[in-house]
């Protein structure tokens, strides 16, 4: 039985790419995790769950750098996870979170942010909704006012 | 030889819907029901045909045809024969012949339906939908060919992923395929209908039947996807507002407006054109989410391999399914019979706000979904649009949304009056048991669970007062089942995000760890063999304050064959709360990192999309009245 | 009427436009684009010299080598990619282009025994076998570099295999500015 996995691994090793784990980097196979960094982040002890609960929101809201569309709790590339820690740490060293988020931009850009920056450059993200709700409200009351209006005869 | 029948089928198929494109526009030209009538044997000749042909790519699959490079690169002779059916879809060649099959399937069931009286407004819809068979037919030819052949013939195959080889992929894509791609009947009827704004076949009523089925089925595949999302991906999470799943979501959120819309039209003659427009742009949605999936312009876990040459075939399309219909529209803008509109305050501007409402969040979705990539096309830099900018939009709007559905009770057609006693009724009675429901099931406060909780049960309240609730309790079903559908879910949701918790450390046998009232004891490791896979799996006994018990057995996978390795998280499904336990890294030479997560109220959301579907089947049902009364339509020669 | 016409053409144009902002977001991809770099300082950091063990500080950039710029490469030994660029670094060592290596959370006898076998284009390699120096840096995935001028400001960066196509689209327009001001 042994044998036989050892062969089908063997003789398939040309149909196979660069070895996978669940997410892949853009481009690169993955270093072996560093086995204390992933010690302590995936038992890393907060002093409260106050505390836990805010670094765990703030790490689904930081983009892990390396991965296709993936925030730092749901990713397990070794980045994800280094980013991770230190989200951690800082939370536990009583960081703010705008402390934190600037700690990530700075070296990463904007492109780690899911929540994007309010900006001239994202008026349209963030209040273009209103506006659309606004234009749709007053045009709908204008339509309906002259449809009624035109019924009075 | 198979591989090259099934192409061959394929492209009988193109020829099927060719003709059947060329002989009910000739039979219209010519004025010829004889000609005319050859339309249907043709739609019925392509959905034979391209069954046949995905039927032979199907037992390729299962004979381990690994000649054929799409099986080569999607199967193994190792893997369990319902996954080697369910790997036709699991790929983006097999996934576009599934769109050519759920196109020619709808075009036959149009067909069967409509096949009494063979008038001309039917055949072209008709004609519309074999154009759309059509332009698929040449797209997989040419581009995404799933019969190539792989010489030298592989011993093996490269192994369906294994993220892939769950019960979620045997219906996850079917239905949402034919989901998206059945809104492709509506959008044939809107089009015929604004070809011919004069018409008096009743598009609007069979419309409605078709956009029912079609958005029951995109429903059900939305869910699916999330609740395998769910279960699959180990950490917890069920909605990641990634550009795949928000390209899914754009068509259903036009689609339940396109249902509302439709029975506007249908009954009062309102909201025609509303109809019209949500018609083509959630088949216009559709062809965008199978863009943006393919074509690799946003980046994406879920997305297939990248090839931006198929996108821009893809484009074409949606460009001609949007200019075509929406020029008629406009040359025709005048034309189309509108009812009247007696009062303000009437059902009828209910859903126009309504059909608004669900514009303005189609069109945030859009726009957070595409923002990134205009942003970088501009050298504006690069950032990223992802949940907390989704969930601080869509939750409000979802409020708002609540809001109107609960007035449904109280507004009828044509004119209503405000009926203040069971209004003050309604609304004390959902105060009270949204302060239940609040003291009962929740820790803790926030104001966006205490909003969800007032206007979901307004929603589910309000219904009881319509006048005459319980003679009218069966024609007012499907609605209610639905709408109280999406308010579980919304309770869920909230519930989720709000009151779940987790806790993660070092375990190994012996160890044991507490989380709120639950204590967890890590019993043994143990070893899996599975069919492909070998697996690390830990035994876990879970005890909870009432000293009821429970066992979890998280594993770690591993893939010899694409070298893979995943963890399956180990679920167990109570009322309010789920328990969902991760097995992670291996620490030392006996412990692991365990994540134990309390997920709660994680059933309330799938619950709430069942009766979703079931609220839509009842709809459906209730369409059905003996076979031989479907044909007393006026239709227009 | 020519409201009418207007009218019929207002669809196409606004077609028109969703699908070209698509078609740009798709050609986007393709595009080698890397923007303009404000300049930053390089990180401080104290890691040791791959092969000989000693300590190397951000100085190595600013007081120990003698140039107007160095190209910094982040690599790997279990890099694939980077064994493509690895013959353009050599080319670049060749002609007399100052590279500093980092190497990243690599195995340190691996990564020097790769470098006997296949050649060292860096005069020095840094040792980050945690990926410290990378994560300040803002490093994204290997291989990737960057320009770092003899003040230790790093004004260039680019993610991905060097080519000669991206040495000269991305990298020689700002070093061209660099020896314009000094000449």
């Amino acid at each position: 039985m042994m044998r036989f996995w050892l062969y089908l691994t063997l003789l398939f090793s040309s149909l196979v790419t660069a070895g996978e784990v669940n997410n892949t980097p853009l481009n690169s196979v993955f270093a072996p995790a560093d086995s204390e960094q992933v010690k302590q982040v995936e038992t890393f002890a907060f002093k409260n769950s106050s505390e836990q609960t805010r670094a765990i929101n703030l790490a689904r809201e930081l983009r892990c750098p390396q991965c296709l569309n993936q925030n730092l709790m749901e990713s397990n590339s070794p980045i994800a996870k280094d980013l991770r820690l230190i989200v951690y740490q800082m939370v536990d060293k009583g960081k703010t979170n705008t402390q934190i988020i600037d700690f990530m931009t700075s070296r990463f850009g904007d492109f780690v942010l899911y929540n994007p920056k309010f900006e001239a450059r994202t008026y349209l993200l963030w209040l273009g909704p209103f506006l659309l709700l606004l234009v749709f409200a007053i045009v709908g009351i204008v339509v309906v006012k002259k449809a009624m209006l035109g019924k009075e005869h | 030889m198979i591989p090259e029948i099934a192409l061959f089928l394929l492209i009988l198929t193109g020829f099927f819907a060719l003709l059947g494109v060329l002989f009910p526009l000739l039979a219209t030209v010519k004025n010829s029901p004889q000609l005319r009538k050859y339309t249907w044997p043709l739609t019925y000749g392509a959905a034979v045909s391209v069954t046949l042909s995905i039927s032979l790519l199907a037992y390729s699959f299962l004979v381990d045809d690994f000649s054929v490079l799409y099986i080569a690169q999607h199967s193994n002779s190792q893997l369990p024969a319902f996954f080697k059916i369910a790997a036709v879809w699991g790929g983006h060649e097999g996934s576009l012949l599934f769109w050519v099959f759920s196109l020619a399937l709808w075009a036959f069931a149009i067909a069967v339906i409509n096949r009494r009286r063979k008038g001309q407004f039917i055949s072209h819809v008709l004609v519309v939908m074999n154009l759309l068979i059509l332009a698929f037919v040449l797209l997989t030819l040419f581009t995404s060919n799933p019969f190539l052949r792989l010489l030298p013939m592989p011993f093996e195959g490269r192994d369906l992923n294994p993220m892939l080889q769950d019960v979620g992929l045997i219906f996850h894509p079917p239905l949402l395929y034919l989901g998206y791609v059945g809104f492709s009947g509506v959008f044939a009827f809107a089009a015929a209908a604004l070809c011919q704004p004069q018409s008096t076949f009743p598009w609007a009523k069979q419309s409605r039947g078709w956009a029912l089925l079609a958005w029951t089925f995109l429903t059900a595949g939305i869910a699916l996807g999330a609740w395998w999302a769910y279960y699959e991906l180990g950490w917890g999470g069920w909605w990641f507002w990634d550009p795949v799943e928000n390209a899914s979501l754009l068509p259903w959120l036009t689609g339940t407006a396109l249902l509302h819309s439709l029975t506007a039209s249908e009954k009062r003659h309102a909201l025609i054109r509303w109809s019209l427009l949500l018609a083509v742009f959630t088949f216009c949605l559709s062809i965008l989410g199978t863009f943006v999936v393919r074509s690799g312009v946003l980046t994406s876990v879920h997305a297939f391999a990248v090839d931006p040459t198929k996108g821009l075939l893809l484009l074409l399309l949606l460009a001609l399914c949007l200019v075509v219909p929406l020029t008629l529209f406009a040359n025709n803008y005048g034309r189309f019979k509108v009812g009247r509109l007696r009062s303000f305050y009437s059902r009828e501007v209910l859903f126009l706000a309504l059909n608004s409402l669900f514009a303005v969040t189609t069109l945030t979705v859009l726009l957070g979904t595409f923002y990134p990539m205009i942003f970088d096309a501009f050298n504006l830099g690069k950032i990223s649009v992802g949940a907390p900018y989704f969930n601080a939009l869509f939750v409000p709007l979802t409020l708002l949304a609540f809001l109107l559905m609960g007035c449904a009770a109280f507004i009828n057609w044509g004119k209503s009056k405000l009926d203040k006693k069971r209004l003050t009724g309604a609304l004390i009675l959902s105060l009270l048991a949204a302060l239940l429901i609040f003291y009962l099931l929740t820790e803790g406060t926030d104001t966006l669970v205490i909003l969800v909780l007032l206007s979901t049960s307004w929603v589910i309240i309000t219904p009881f007062f319509k006048l005459h609730f319980i003679k009218r309790l069966f024609k007012n079903s499907a609605m209610t089942i639905a709408h109280t559908g999406i308010a579980i879910t919304a309770i869920g949701a909230a519930l989720n995000a709000h009151n779940s918790s987790e806790i993660s450390s070092k375990m190994g046998p012996g160890t044991q760890v507490v989380l709120g009232e639950l204590s967890i004891e890590y019993i043994e490791t143990q070893w899996v063999i599975g069919p492909n896979y070998s697996a690390e799996q830990a035994l876990l006994f879970i005890t909870d304050q009432h000293n009821k018990d429970y066992q979890l057995t998280p594993q770690r996978r591993h893939y010899p064959v694409r070298v893979m390795n995943m963890s399956e998280p180990a679920i167990k499904s109570l009322w309010n709360k789920d328990i969902y336990i991760t097995l992670g890294e291996k620490i030392d030479a006996t412990d692991y990192a365990v994540r134990i997560q309390k997920r709660a109220f994680t059933n309330w959301i799938w619950l709430g999309t069942v009766l979703m579907i079931i609220g839509g089947l009842f709809a459906l049902l209730k369409r059905f009245p003996p076979l031989s009364r479907r044909n007393g339509e006026n239709d227009e020669q | 009427m020519n409201n009418k016409k207007t009218a019929l053409l207002l669809p196409s144009l606004i077609v028109g436009l969703v699908i070209i902002l698509l078609v740009m977001g798709l050609n986007n991809k393709n595009n080698i684009k890397q923007a303009a770099v404000q300049p930053k300082p390089l990180p401080a950091f104290q890691l040791n010299d791959l092969q000989t063990d000693q300590p190397l500080t951000e100085t190595l950039f600013t007081e120990q080598i003698d140039s107007e710029y160095t190209l910094l490469n982040v690599w790997a030994s279990w890099c694939a990619v980077c064994k493509i660029e690895h013959p353009f670094l050599l080319k670049l060592a060749e002609q007399g282009v100052n590279i500093v290596g980092l190497n990243y959370r690599d195995n340190q006898q691996t990564a020097v025994s790769l470098l006997a076998k296949t050649g060292n284009p860096y005069q020095k390699v840094i040792f980050d076998p945690a990926g410290k120096l990378a994560l300040d840096l803002g490093v994204i995935g290997t291989p990737e570099s960057y320009l770092i001028n003899k003040q230790g400001m790093i004004i260039g960066r680019f993610n991905g295999a060097l080519t000669p196509e991206i040495w000269t689209a991305v990298f020689q327009p700002v070093t061209a500015k660099l020896t314009t001001k000094e000449g």
